[in-house]
């Protein structure tokens, strides 16, 4: 299907009135939750799943790409007013973003942030339309071997340059693998790790999951810190629009950001950091080059937020196509499009052309309907930030709970949130990254699968992994990351003491 | 001279904390791994910085957590390696479903040993490691409990009265002292959350208290 074909097919689904109202419901109650340092994207996906459980796939999909926009653009609120950034990608937005803030220009600042996230989407999505069908086409011709190389690949890649010390991040991501290996054998048919217990036969699904993990253990983060949140002054409206001079230093930085981010979005590994940062230090350095001194860029506002929206685009490109999540986020939508019924995968786009091009085009609309309707609302998401964080955490409880019996219709679920929950707040307590554990358990089981039938297939014959060009790369990359992870230590240590040297002298 | 970590205050007063300070490159000790973005919902919120280790067996705690948590996963490695081996490991020709499992336990123990020796080796991260003075051990405890009586009353004591209970017990173990407002956002919160998730969506609970539902009058369910 051509390009044009598609994104009118796309148009014909997402633009039914039931559509537009649950990308515009998304995007708004996404934005209200994510305003409330803490609640990332990942974690009110999580949070909010449930509301898209009882609606059809193609609405319910598209409202949890909205939910997704409106606490990505709440998160910049929080990280740009506050400097409470509750995502890594976010990080970049508080620096010259809450500098600018603090200099009496929130508003424009705020607005910066939401141009920006409209570039990167918009780049996002036509990289998605374009490489997406193209991936998968590709990816109909990946072997067992691949398949195992792939998931090798991202767990080495991501225990290795995920932050945080490396073996914290390996026993966090085999604690996911373990929990994958739980319920049905994939390929013998006998219970595994089931102890008798008939709930448990159909393995631990990934949502409940990533709903204790994410969801509960921030809920419980937040209690057991300090609850008194500062009084923002609210932004009168007139207040809200940059000037004609940094909505031109804002646009190119935005196209610069995108073109960054996309591409790195694409391979497995914790890119959607790595990409805002990469786009912050460039557009720093331009500031640098302009104005000779460190004075804060409204350039290095939009760049970072357009890199994170198309890096993201970059993300959804290798989980659709191959159906494997990376990242938290990509985690989380998974877990919601299997909510719905639906496999990504290598056939989901020749299979569900329509919804997958429907998700393109929700994209477009998510973003139109962020920066027609919240940005001048900012007023109103900053008068929000006063409500009281005991309520708010007493209600998020119910709800998540709610939301995870809502999947199945089973108190099973909710007690492997609760149980998660204090699981994934421990590990967060103790610097372990719960995050990989949810992505170990998605790995897993592909991991485990493709192992096995590579090895069937190739009636024991391990070269087998080496036979293959896809899987030979991936799996020596893998090996070179493991290498050379002692020298970046090394290289670690060494800048730090130029840099205590330096400021020694 | 001012510790570059310690929170600062701002214009708007507020104190938040630098979040360059464990962002890109921050890691740059032993083995953590350089150049990396660190965690922002994490050290973003770091907690104030706090001269010297804590006292007593709760900073020993504290200091050691991971290496206590490493540990428990460590043992727990070993209960899954043993229960891995009632499952046929196979050949290499026909893998089992013992081997898979049994990789993972073994890689999972040394992954916790690595940590639990790395913990050891690394100089106690005292200072900001979990939070000190901000810190409220039973709140989340409280949180937990409230989650726990949710789940084990719902079908028992319809959803309503469920969720207000487990607000309730959320938000006094939150702090709230005032009876009047825990009371009237519980009932509220409660109320809001049943409309939405039991008369909108349509979720059924075996329950048949139906306090302040509009489920039993919808046209379906009248007789």
């Amino acid at each position: 299907m051509s390009l044009g074909a598609g994104l009118q097919q796309g148009i014909e689904v997402a633009f039914t009135w039931q559509n537009v109202a649950a990308s515009a419901a998304g995007v708004t109650i996404g934005t209200t939750f994510g305003i409330f340092p803490g609640f990332g994207p990942t974690t009110l996906i999580a949070i909010l799943l449930g509301f898209t459980v009882g609606l059809p796939p193609d609405t319910g999909i598209i409202m949890l790409v909205g939910i997704y926009f409106g606490t990505q653009y709440g998160d910049s609120i929080s990280a740009i007013l506050m400097r409470a950034p509750s995502e890594p990608n976010a990080v970049m937005l508080a620096l010259d973003g809450h500098e600018i803030a603090r200099r009496g220009r929130p508003g424009p600042a705020l607005a910066v942030a939401a141009m920006g996230s409209f570039v990167g989407s918009l780049v996002g999505l036509v990289g998605l339309g374009l490489a997406a069908p193209s991936l998968g086409h590709v990816a109909t011709y990946l072997s067992t071997a691949d398949y195992t190389a792939i998931a090798v690949f991202g767990i080495v890649a991501l225990t290795v340059v995920s932050p945080g010390v490396r073996w914290r991040n390996l026993t966090a991501m085999l604690l996911g693998v373990a929990f994958a290996t739980v319920g049905l054998d994939p390929v013998a048919g006998i219970d595994r790790f089931t102890f008798g217990n008939l709930q448990l036969a159909q393995g631990i699904p990934v949502a409940p999951v990533a709903i204790g993990v994410f969801g509960l253990a921030e809920v419980l983060a937040i209690a057991a810190g300090s609850t008194r949140r500062e009084r923002l002054r609210s932004i009168p409206f007139r207040d809200i629009w940059p000037n004609r001079a940094e909505v031109k230093e804002a646009l190119p930085a935005s196209a610069r950001g995108a073109a960054i981010g996309f591409p790195l979005g694409v391979p497995p590994g914790p890119t959607l950091a790595v990409a805002t940062y990469a786009s912050h230090a460039l557009e720093r350095a331009r500031s640098r080059r302009r104005h000779g001194d460190d004075r804060p860029a409204i350039a290095a506002v939009a760049g970072p937020k357009a890199a994170d929206e198309a890096a993201v685009a970059g993300h959804l490109v290798t989980m659709i196509a191959l159906g494997l999540a990376f990242s938290p986020v990509t985690a989380m939508l998974l877990a919601g499009l299997e909510l719905h019924g639906i496999q990504p995968g290598p056939l989901f786009i020749s299979e569900h052309a329509s919804l997958f091009w429907g998700i393109v085009i929700s994209i477009l609309i998510g973003s139109v309907i962020l920066l027609v309707i919240n940005v001048p609302l900012i007023g109103v998401w900053v008068q929000l930030l006063r409500t009281p964080t005991p309520e708010l955490l007493a209600g998020l409880t119910v709800f998540m709970l709610t939301g995870a019996y809502a999947i199945r219709n089973s108190t099973f679920d909710m007690w492997i949130v609760v149980v998660m929950g204090v699981i994934g707040y421990v590990m967060r307590r103790y610097r372990f990254p719960a995050a990989l554990l949810v992505i170990g358990l998605v790995l897993g089981s592909v991991l485990e699968v493709n192992l096995r039938q590579a090895m069937a297939t190739s009636r024991g014959d391990i070269t087998t992994f080496v036979q293959h060009p896809v899987s030979a790369t991936l799996l020596g990359l893998s090996v070179l990351l493991v290498v050379t992870a002692p020298l970046w230590n090394l290289a670690g240590r060494w800048r730090a003491a130029r840099t205590a040297a330096r400021q020694g002298n | 001279m001012t510790d570059p970590r310690r929170p600062t205050p701002d214009a708007a007063g507020s104190t938040t904390p630098p979040p360059g300070a464990a962002g890109p490159g921050a890691g740059t000790n032993g083995d953590e791994s350089p150049g990396a973005p660190g965690e922002a919902g994490e050290d973003a919120r770091a907690v104030t910085t706090r001269r010297g280790p804590l006292p007593g067996a709760r900073g020993w705690v504290v200091v050691h957590g991971s290496a206590v948590f490493a540990m428990v996963v460590a043992l727990a490695s070993v209960g899954y390696f043993a229960e891995a081996l009632h499952y046929q490991r196979g050949t290499s020709a026909q893998p089992g479903p013992g081997l898979f499992p049994q990789i993972v336990a073994v890689a999972m123990f040394v992954a916790a040993v690595g940590t639990v020796v790395t913990t050891w080796r690394t100089p106690p991260p005292a200072a900001t490691e979990g939070g000190d003075e901000d810190h409220h051990p039973f709140r989340p405890v409280a949180v937990v409990v409230g989650a726990v009586l949710f789940v084990s009353t719902i079908h028992p004591i319809g959803f309503f009265f469920a969720a207000a209970l487990a607000l309730i017990v959320v938000e006094v173990g939150m702090g709230v002292r005032n009876p009047f407002r825990v009371a009237l956002y519980s009932l509220l919160l409660a109320f809001v959350a049943q409309l939405l998730f039991v008369d909108v969506l349509g979720l059924t609970f075996f329950s048949k208290v139906h306090f302040l539902s509009l489920a039993p009058f919808a046209p379906g369910a009248l007789p």
